[in-house]
């Protein structure tokens, strides 16, 4: 089975530990940026200092610069989101079975569990692979984060969409597509509060082989500057949602005994290793 | 190599689908070896189309009840060919190509199964399944999709029971191994399914390979309405299916339990919208409407009551497919039954002699030649019933037991490994278990005696067993990874020479008896005017009659020595005598000076362990204790033979004197096992009420003293 990659260069967070947590499991590496460091939202992005840190860990030549215009400022962000990605997608498709597409935050804690479920997925006929991510919030201390829990502090998964298409896969919206998905939980159950309890899960991984995604876990002001260029701009720029977050950085304890009494953003406090990257 | 197929036509209860299906078979461009019909009828029609229609395709008559009433094992045991295909009646072959997609698959050796699509007729009968083609859910649920149509050939976890194929040789051995019935054709199909994944053969999925199938047609299949009892016995189905292929501790049946209690919510938020005032549309909903909602709510306790009653279903008939060994070594399927002796056949006791030879603890009196020839001679052996573990055509453990009374402060009856018979003519009980698989065997044993099936009662006792050998540790072992507790009911020690210890007798004796000893041999060779000597005759036949008559001349004989025996015994001892000379399989001891014979000895001989059986001495030289002198001549021949590693002279510790003269001793125990629940319960509460009674008395006897 022959597995390529493609990852959108923007943010420099993590992003070696998330491209050295499979660099050695994938064939090619499709690296898709726009050629102008503009973002689909049109706000500047460090595109060069990403490519750095890229050709410094590309010790095999593996990663394939493929620049593009991408900051289509008449369409929505999402649109060009999942248009940046299709065209990324098509060309590591060309010469692959399976194609990952992890965001640079995104880290995998167990690669060979992770490549493992990808061949169950290509037995049994799947044309793409949900893969549980745990949801970091924030970091409160030096290997202490907020992650994104269930009312009642459970172990909560998180889909952004499939982490792994079977080549030619049209994507619906970022990385959802409605291809036949193969999905790997943490529980017998679905354990994503986002879907119904009634979504079928094919195969248990233990929580520690989930793929980490250090979704918030920026300084401060790194996390404004993504709110502006991320495709949800529109809703993470309303000023609420930074002041929320600084809020339950200073306050974690309360964040999370408050769970109960709120509707959604449920969070527990774990240790995770300390990544050797990051901003803090 | 070209595999040949039989075609075998299940669920043949209406001519017109029966008819269907025979007449699609008959463009196949490759015909099968045979195409059998299994009636599930209760008239004569669709024998009556087969035989006028279709003269070359064969009737087999579907028992109602009982294993053959499985069509899955009919089938399979009614064919010939390399590979069976099973066909529901009413499926419709499309293509001519079908059965030769359906067999190009076993090309890879790894596949055991191969299935393929089942299209229904109308779209709308297509199934509204979870996603995923054929697979088996961590939370125990299955997913079906057999309609639809991957693309390229693929692994499930099961087969579509309309339309699926097995590699003849390997379903016959897991039906043969395990209870085929399982209440539906489409249970029968997962668990036989779920017994060639755990065995680490392959089912593939090829959708080239499709049919046509009306569930509509003639009954009441794919109806679409669904009511409580259906989705009782759905249920109550599922959960036996699961615990019968996966055992109660896999965490699969627990899963099963929390998703179907959690499902029920389901009930609760369709009862709460439709008892709404609108419905989404605006129309107003009648009173009566809402009220009638509330029906759905009896859909909760049919679904509840459903997993108990999956639970006694499972009880009653737990048979596991294979399942995991306590040492985790992979997933076999074994067999195990229990017979009387008399049912053993000359095929079962060659199996048996090859088992003793294997034996991890050998025991010459669990040899078929000690207890097959008891089993013709006497009536004695009636109450044995022989527990018995296999592995296709190989035995992997022995144990007899009977069924006994009650002893002292347990109320049970249980069953023992030394019964009427035994009790008095085996100096060892230990089970025979294959060396090389003992975890394993010992599992099954223990799980066969757990199920009602073993028609033993709950408690067993196993006897005379020694305590550090490897099979009290197996057994042991198993207990402990099945939950059955084991407790000692008494121990022992008793003589043994091991001689890979390097002491021989009378190395071991104190100076004053070694001076005892050599006084007595001197005196023994003054007294019979010549040197002695120490013979072994090997296996002997007249060797053994001189034997016979040196014991029935001296006390032993008038306490019933074999030659004054009534006639069924003798004739025993000399017929098992007579196996184990022939096969050289016992060592026989002569102490003679001259002419003058004063002490013989028969050992056994089973594995690299000598047993002694019986030995006899010259009462005229009574004084100068021949006995003790040919007991340490005998231990120090037998640790010449190179066949011969270790002595168990299996002499009772009551007999101080003669147990001394042996270097080792090693303990025997006496294990409790309580197998099923009252035996559990039992000896749970076993060691308390003793330990009640006992300060009872104690303060008795305070009081009485007082």
């Amino acid at each position: 089975m022959r597995i390529t990659a493609y990852v959108l260069v923007a943010d420099p967070n993590y992003l070696r530990e998330s491209l050295l947590s499979y660099y050695d499991h994938v064939d090619r590496i499709v690296l898709s940026y726009d050629e102008n460091a503009t973002s689909w939202t049109g706000t500047p992005i460090p595109v060069a200092e990403c490519l750095a840190v890229i050709d410094d860990l590309d010790v095999d030549g593996k990663c394939e610069r493929m620049p593009g215009h991408f900051a289509r400022l008449e369409h929505h962000p999402l649109e060009n989101e999942t248009y940046q990605r299709q065209l990324a997608l098509d060309e590591a498709g060309k010469d692959a079975d399976w194609v990952l597409q992890l965001d640079t935050d995104e880290v995998m804690l167990d690669p060979p569990q992770f490549f493992r479920s990808l061949e169950r997925a290509e037995a049994t006929g799947a044309s793409a692979m949900d893969y549980p991510s745990r949801w970091l919030y924030t970091q409160v201390s030096a290997g202490r984060y907020l992650e994104a829990s269930t009312r009642f502090w459970g172990l909560a998964a998180s889909y952004p969409g499939a982490l792994a298409v079977r080549k030619a896969t049209q994507l619906r919206l970022c990385r959802q597509t409605d291809a036949a998905l193969y999905r790997v939980d943490m529980r017998p159950w679905n354990t994503d509060p986002a879907h119904s309890h009634e979504t079928v899960v094919h195969e248990v991984i233990p929580a520690e082989s989930a793929v980490l995604h250090y979704s918030w876990v920026r300084d401060h002001d790194t996390i404004r500057k993504k709110f502006g260029w991320s495709g949800h701009a529109e809703d993470y720029t309303q000023p609420v949602n930074y002041l929320r977050w600084a809020h339950r950085q200073r306050h974690p304890i309360r964040t999370i005994l408050t769970n109960p009494l709120r509707r959604r953003d449920w969070y527990r406090l774990v240790s995770v290793d300390e990544p050797t990257g990051g901003t803090r | 190599m070209t595999l040949t197929a039989s075609i075998v036509v299940v669920g043949a209860n209406d001519p017109g689908r029966l008819r269907d299906t025979l007449s699609s078979l008959e463009t196949l461009a490759t015909p099968p070896v045979e195409t059998l019909v299994i009636d599930a009828s209760t008239g004569s029609e669709c024998a009556r189309l087969t035989a006028e229609e279709f003269p070359r395709v064969a009737v087999v008559n579907q028992p109602r009840l009982g294993t053959a009433s499985s069509p899955l094992w009919l089938g399979c045991s009614r064919s010939t060919a390399d590979v069976v295909v099973f066909l529901e009646a009413g499926s419709v072959v499309q293509e001519s190509s079908w059965l030769d997609e359906l067999l190009a698959p076993y090309a890879d050796t790894r596949v055991s199964g191969v299935g393929g699509r089942v299209v229904p007729q109308t779209r709308e009968d297509r199934e509204q399944d979870t996603p995923g083609i054929g697979m088996f859910l961590p939370n125990g649920a299955f997913t079906k999709n057999f309609s639809e149509d991957p693309g390229r050939l693929i692994e499930v976890d099961h087969l579509p029971a309309s339309n699926m194929s097995f590699r003849r040789g390997i379903l016959s051995a897991l039906l043969n191994a395990s209870e085929p019935n399982h209440g539906t054709l489409d249970n029968d199909a997962v668990a036989a399914c779920l017994a060639v994944r755990r065995t680490g053969g392959a089912l593939v999925f090829q959708p080239s390979a499709s049919v046509h199938y009306d569930p509509t047609h003639g009954d009441n299949r794919g109806q679409r309405l669904v009511d409580q009892r259906t989705v009782y016995r759905r249920r109550r189905d599922h959960l036996a299916l699961l615990v019968r292929s996966f055992g109660w501790r896999n965490p699969v049946v627990l899963n099963y339990i929390r998703t179907t209690t959690r499902d029920q919510g389901t009930y609760l938020w369709l009862t709460a919208s439709h008892m709404r005032s609108h419905k989404l549309t605006g129309e107003r909903r009648s009173l009566a409407t809402r009220l009638r909602a509330l029906w759905m709510l009896t859909g909760i306790p049919a679904e509840l009551i459903g997993l108990p009653a999956g639970a006694v279903k499972a009880a009653s008939s737990t048979r596991r497919i294979g399942g995991a060994s306590p040492d985790g070594e992979g997933h076999r399927e074994l067999r195990a039954r229990s017979v009387v002796l008399s049912e053993i056949t000359v095929n079962d006791e060659q199996k048996w002699q090859a088992l003793c030879k294997v034996a991890l603890e050998p025991n010459p009196f669990l040899d078929p030649r000690f207890l097959m020839s008891a089993a013709r001679c006497l009536p004695t052996t009636t109450d044995i019933r022989l527990v018995i573990v296999e592995d296709g055509d190989q035995w992997l453990a022995v144990m007899p037991l009977s069924v006994v009374g009650r002893f002292a402060g347990m109320p049970l009856r249980y069953a023992s490994t030394a019964g009427e018979f035994l009790g008095k003519r085996a100096s060892l009980c230990t089970p025979l278990i294959d060396a090389q698989k003992p975890d394993v065997a010992a599992s099954a044993l223990l799980r066969h005696l757990a199920s009602r099936r073993s028609r033993l009662p709950g408690l067993i006792e196993i006897t005379l067993l020694p305590d550090d050998g490897p099979v009290a540790v197996a057994l042991r072992r198993a207990g402990i990874a099945l939950r059955i507790p084991v407790q000692e009911r008494s121990r022992f020690a008793r003589a043994y020479t091991d001689f890979s210890s390097g002491v021989t007798s009378p190395d071991h004796f104190s100076t004053k008896r070694k001076k005892q000893f050599d006084r007595k041999r001197r005196g023994l060779e003054r007294e019979l005017g010549a040197p002695i000597e120490f013979i072994s005759h090997e296996s002997s036949a007249s060797a053994l009659t001189s034997l016979l008559i040196l014991e029935a001349a001296g006390w032993k004989g008038s306490r019933g020595g074999i030659l004054n025996k009534k006639g069924p015994e003798k004739e025993w001892f000399l017929t098992y005598m007579d196996q184990f000379i022939q096969d050289g399989d016992c060592r026989i001891f002569e102490l003679r000076s001259g002419e003058t014979t004063a002490y013989m000895s028969l050992s056994l001989i089973s594995g690299n362990t000598a047993f002694g059986t019986i030995d006899a001495y010259n009462e005229d030289f009574r004084r100068l204790s021949p006995g003790m002198i040919g007991r340490v001549l005998e231990q120090q021949a037998l640790g010449t033979d190179p066949l011969v590693k270790a002595f168990d002279p299996c002499t009772h510790p009551k007999y101080a004197d003669a147990t001394a003269l042996y270097p080792d001793s090693r303990e025997m125990v006496s294990l409790l096992l309580g197998t099923r629940f009252t035996g559990r319960i039992a000896l749970r509460a076993r060691p308390f009420l003793r330990a009640l009674l006992r300060r009872n008395d104690e303060q008795d006897s305070r009081a009485d003293h007082e």
